[in-house]
């Protein structure tokens, strides 16, 4: 009974994604300060300690580093990344919708059957090649990732601009002689700019899960760095020892998912938005 | 009907032309792909009579032509590792992948056809009518290779009941269809539970109970009557499927299409890495290419209104 007081008050899904988001954004800018060991130190004499031994209070891994110290540095490369990836796919799959949705035509033509086909495949499939042959750094990383976000971006603005396009402020412009990219610009963005903010949201958590996928298929971020994915990869072999290696950074990594899907949902619901399909959070 | 098909075949082309296309540029966009295709080790000498061979110091106009002649014909650079065709090596492993992708379905259609009528037939709201949607909620959210992690910690390790990798038997098998399932159900379970909550809302359900139909009764003509949206999901849900065995199959070292991309990507083997994305790119355009003729095959309204379109 309690728990449907909490749901139905003023504290619901949303506010809570937002404080966890916010607490690790936090946590994150701060563990330079705040983490007790060097997250790259090794202590050989101490390895896969349990959580509490030798004064390590989340124990250590296979090479003796301090895991609360990696597991407060480990979302910083996610994080980054998806941002990155986020802000990226976004302007890019803003701009190309508005110019579709507004000119309409070759341009609008070409560009969705382009999306057709991107969507039509599997983003995991879209990055291993794009990694395996276009190089591997982090400018890469955050490109692949943008790339197979921008079709979201691309088809919820195209179709938003194709019903904004019709109303009567648009055409008062258009007649007026206002040059296209300045109704463009001034009186179309503004109407999807709600829109693109709740898509962002939820391809923040597609963007981290993609990163901490390719990051554990060894194809992300690269030891000795602390990334929750990696570090899930590396612990992995030391399931039956120590299983706190590599389940704790994965717990982490779900938190921050579920807390920007929880953010994202409860956002596009309070703006009527169309449903953005989370379908896309878990293809990695 | 026949328009119905020669359109599907011919967006597929246009996929499949797409797809290929992508491959090839991201291919040469690192300048000559001979680079990669040697043998670790090698020198310039032996790069340039590799690049001569198979073709990558003609013009590139002439490469994109040729391109596609080779994937049709399988014609792919020879593994290096395995020392023979690398598209061989990959159709070795496509029993597996399969046996790992159909089974995870299995799963996923039980599973989201319980949590779906679970949610979608009971009346009233709260925790008792929607905890399987939580449940749904929580297996989109966790990455698919903590999944699998979680799995082999708990059933692996910790109970000790079933085998942690590998492909012995139906036991070994379990654990990544598992992983891979709740991959496929979310989406599943949420548009079989809502579909089936709008049947339920419509008017001839009233006239069943009215008539005096039995509960079951009336539950079975709604999820009759749910059946379509679901199975487009299921389409749809075919990219989620493969893209998952790559992670699936890495983690749980399971021998198939996926984990072999993976190890290959290891053993910088570029002409298997090549050879195997190809093929799967390529399966996959077609598995949708199925889906959608087997959809109009279901449903005539779909064949007659993209007809029009």
């Amino acid at each position: 009974m309690k728990n449907r007081h909490l749901l139905g008050g003023r504290v619901n899904g949303g506010t809570v994604g937002a404080a966890v988001l916010v607490l690790i954004v936090a946590l994150t800018l701060l563990a330079p300060l705040i983490a007790p060991h060097d997250p790259l130190a090794q202590d050989l004499a101490h390895t896969n300690a349990a959580p509490g031994e030798h004064g390590y209070l989340l124990g250590t891994d296979q090479l003796g580093r301090d895991l609360l110290s990696r597991l407060l540095h480990g979302a910083r490369t996610p994080l980054l990344v998806g941002a990155l990836a986020v802000l990226c796919g976004g302007v890019f799959g803003t701009a190309l919708g508005l110019a579709a949705g507004f000119a309409r035509g070759w341009l609008d033509q070409i560009l969705s059957r382009i999306t057709d086909i991107q969507l039509a495949l599997p983003s995991i499939l879209l990055a291993l090649l794009v990694l395996s042959f276009g190089g591997r750094s982090t400018a890469v990383l955050v490109l692949v990732i943008a790339l197979t976000g921008w079709p979201t971006y691309f088809r919820l603005v195209r179709s938003r601009v194709l019903a904004l396009r019709t109303s009567e402020y648009v055409e008062a412009s258009l007649t007026q002689g206002v040059p296209a990219w300045r109704v463009a610009v001034r009186d179309l963005l503004p109407g999807v700019r709600g829109l693109v903010a709740v898509t962002a949201t939820l391809d923040l958590s597609r963007a981290v899960l993609m990163e901490a996928g390719l990051s554990y298929l060894g194809l992300g971020a690269q030891a000795p760095e602390a990334d929750w994915g990696l570090m899930v990869s590396e612990g992995q072999g030391q399931l039956l020892s120590s299983w706190w290696i590599a389940v704790l950074p994965g717990l982490c990594l779900v938190a921050l998912v579920i807390s920007a899907n929880l953010l994202g949902e409860r956002l596009s619901r309070r703006r009527g938005a169309p449903h953005v399909p989370t379908t896309a959070t878990r293809t990695v | 009907m026949l328009r119905f098909v020669l359109r599907h075949l011919g967006l597929t082309l246009v996929a499949v032309w797409g797809a290929l296309s992508a491959v090839f540029l991201v291919l040469h966009s690192s300048g000559d792909p001979a680079v990669m295709m040697a043998p670790v080790g090698a020198d310039e000498d032996q790069i340039a009579r590799l690049s001569h061979a198979l073709g990558y110091d003609r013009p590139l106009a002439e490469q994109y032509v040729t391109f596609f002649g080779d994937v049709l014909r399988g014609d792919f650079p020879d593994s290096l590792t395995f020392q023979q065709s690398a598209l061989h090596v990959v159709l070795e492993r496509l029993p597996a992948t399969v046996t790992l992708a159909v089974t995870a379905l299995l799963i996923a259609c039980v599973a989201a056809a319980a949590a779906g009528l679970w949610s979608g037939s009971r009346e009233g709201g709260g925790a008792r009518r929607e905890w399987p949607m939580w449940l749904v909620f929580l297996a989109q959210s966790v990455p698919g290779f903590y999944i699998g992690v979680l799995l082999v910690w708990i059933f692996g390790v910790q109970l000790r009941w079933l085998p942690t990798s590998g492909s012995e038997g139906a036991g070994a098998l379990l654990l990544p269809a598992l992983t891979l399932a709740c991959g496929v159900t979310p989406p599943l379970a949420r548009v079989f539970r809502n579909s089936l909550r709008g049947e339920l809302a419509r008017p001839y359900t009233r006239t069943g109970i009215a008539l005096g139909m039995s509960r079951a009764r009336v539950l079975r003509h709604a999820a009759h009557g749910s059946m379509l949206p679901t199975i487009t999901i299921l389409g749809l849900e075919a990219g989620a499927l493969l893209g998952g065995t790559v992670i699936v199959e890495s983690v749980f070292s399971w021998p198939g299409v996926g984990q072999l991309v993976i190890t290959a990507l290891q053993n910088e083997d570029y002409p298997l890495v090549l050879a195997d994305l190809t093929f799967l790119i390529t399966a996959f355009v077609l598995v949708n290419l199925i889906v959608d003729l087997l959809y109009g095959l279901l449903d005539p309204r779909v064949r007659h209104t993209s007809a029009r379109s």
